[in-house]
């Protein structure tokens, strides 16, 4: 069973502002958490782990990354026909690629931090036609043409088994970084990566990135109101005389 | 004429706050572009005591969808699809909880029209055109978006974003009420439909914590995410008489239970204080604490955007401060 992981990748700057590794990007966490749980069937025979990210030649790193936690192959949708897309375009390429790489199910995060729309798993689903498996918070078990799966409902969680092909949106997300060793990334180093162009999906530019968007944002303005309070440097014990001074004095 | 359409999540009866809220807001719309608010659903039974709310909160018309269906989504969606095209109306709001990211997020593509999630508003600019806002990362910022081409323009909208009033009609007036069958929009043809329930396990999930009367709010964000830390903000909490609230990540992690998440996935609070402990300052949580009276944030980064929305901004470690905090009572 061929299981096609979508990660985005994320400017590191935007998550990790104090911890940046040297990576330009980094996994959106919602797919990490994906990528984490099929890392635990990295050894499973029945099942191809393969995983994409749309992105330039720099975000190649994520893929990286994740070859080294366990998945088997990787592809790049890079095409500056790709950029500025919306979730209706972003749909129209991930699903073009879909069909490109023959996957028996598709695997996506719920979100990504930086649009959180969370819309484009289910733009993914009806393009290709699959049922879309929301709320899932592990995968189980890999049967012959099933996946049992744990999704979370209101009241509790069920376990289901549900039959491919499917798409699969996992909830919540991680920001435990993967481990994997030394060795794994200098195998994961060594594996080539596919890149794939709007050409090699079969995809009509006019329907992709800013050619294929349905919405435009007009502008961006900072419309939370700024503060020009005080800002001080403080020893935490210092901190915390002026914090309950404060309430004292409000008091609250 | 520029209808607007609202559409209510299935098994949601009619009088749902978040129905009556998107209502309210597309009555104010439909004001302007002199349309009809149609209000949908799959609700089953219409009560006349929410057909008659529906209507004093701005609808018009009320569409049903009735019957039982083998995928009762997949058929709402196709009926919806249906009704969408043939009336063409200017705009779609759904709710952005439960199904209602699935239904709009389908019927975007289905219909190839532009959507926008989480809207913290929608309004009409100078020249009459929809424009959706909603928080976008970084920088603490609000995007201006629009539909870019056809007619329809889609947008979802939290709970609570809108208030929830009586348009001005009198009482005893009902809208139009269309109920039609379930039954040919139900399709059975769709691959890897196989789903089966193998086990339901239900949990007893935490109660919901109010943190509307707490006059301080101790949040906890990514910065103190470790179980000492929040061991002791709790206990200094409780000796304060603070509420505990928490940013998005720590409810994503499993950390934090849901019902303590202040921001526009979450709880909207405005507390007389408000401290922040290693919280950085996402628009998306910042939205939640806007109303606060006086922002107080801890934070190791200089540079943490939560800084420029602070009354009172002190660089320091957020894990120590709360040793040190717990450390007095």
């Amino acid at each position: 069973m061929k299981i096609l992981t979508f990660i985005k990748p994320i400017k590191t700057e935007l998550l990790y502002a104090n911890e940046c590794d040297g990576e330009k990007f980094s996994v959106n966490p919602y797919d990490a958490k994906v990528i984490v749980n099929l890392s635990a069937f990295k050894n499973c025979q029945a099942m191809e782990l393969i995983v994409a990210a749309m992105g330039s030649s720099a975000s190649e790193c994520v893929l990286r990354k994740a070859l080294a936690s366990g998945m088997d192959s990787a592809y790049l949708l890079c095409d500056n026909a790709f950029a500025g897309a919306d979730t209706v375009a972003t749909s129209y390429v991930l699903e073009k690629a879909a069909v490109r790489i023959g996957a028996d199910a598709v695997f996506m995060g719920q979100y990504a931090v930086d649009g959180e729309t969370g819309q484009t798993p289910f733009g993914v689903a009806e393009r290709l036609g699959y049922r879309c498996v929301s709320g899932v918070e592990e995968l189980r078990e890999i049967g012959n043409r099933t996946l049992t799966l744990k999704v979370n409902v209101p009241n509790g969680y069920r376990i289901v088994k549900v039959g491919i092909p499917t798409v699969v949106v996992f909830s919540g997300m991680t920001t435990k970084k993967s481990t994997y060793s030394l060795l794994e990334m200098k195998r994961a180093k060594a594996k080539r990566i596919t890149v794939l162009s709007s050409h090699d999906i079969s995809a009509d530019e006019e329907f992709c990135g800013i050619k294929g968007s349905r919405t435009r944002v007009m502008n961006i303005t900072g419309d939370l109101i700024k503060k020009s309070g005080e800002k001080i440097e403080l020893l935490p014990s210092e901190a915390v005389e002026r914090v309950l001074s404060l309430l004292r004095d409000s008091n609250v | 004429m520029g209808n607007i359409y609202v559409v209510s999540n299935p098994a949601k009866r009619l009088d749902e706050p978040v129905n009556l809220e998107l209502l309210s807001k597309a009555f104010e719309l439909a004001q302007s572009k002199n349309g009809m608010v149609v209000l949908i659903s799959m609700c089953g039974d219409a009560f006349e005591e929410a057909v008659a709310d529906a209507y004093l909160h701005g609808a018009d018309k009320i569409m049903l969808l009735s019957g039982q269906a083998a995928d009762p989504l997949t058929a709402y969606i196709c009926f919806l699809s249906q009704q969408i095209r043939v009336d063409v109306p200017e705009c779609v709001l759904f709710s952005d909880e439960g199904a209602g990211k699935e239904i709009s997020s389908r019927l975007s593509v289905i219909l190839d029209c532009g959507l926008t999630a989480d809207c913290i508003d929608v309004y009409l600019d100078d020249s009459d055109e929809y424009v959706f806002a909603r928080t976008a990362l970084s920088d603490s910022v609000v995007a201006k978006i629009k539909g870019k081409t056809g007619k329809i323009k889609m947008a979802t909208v939290k709970r609570g974003v809108f208030f929830s009033k009586p348009c001005g009609r009198e009482k005893g007036g009902s809208p139009q009420v269309m109920v039609c069958e379930v039954g040919k929009f139900d399709q059975n043809e769709i691959p890897g439909r196989f789903y089966e329930i193998i086990e339901e396990i239900s949990v007893q999930k935490p109660g919901d914590v109010d943190l509307s009367q707490s006059r301080v709010i101790f949040c906890a964000g990514r910065g103190v995410n470790d179980s000492e830390s929040l061991e002791s903000l709790f206990a200094a909490a409780e000796k304060l008489g603070a509420g505990v609230a928490c940013t998005r990540c720590l409810v994503d992690e499993g950390i934090m239970p849901r019902s303590r998440q202040v921001g526009q996935s979450g709880k909207s609070i405005s507390p007389q204080i408000y401290v922040a402990l290693g919280v950085s300052g996402a628009s998306q949580h910042l939205v939640g604490v806007k109303n606060a009276d006086f922002v107080i944030a801890i934070n190791s980064d200089k540079n943490a955007p939560i800084f420029a929305f602070a009354d009172l901004s002190i660089i320091s470690d957020a894990r120590i401060f709360l040793k040190w905090l717990v450390a007095k009572f």
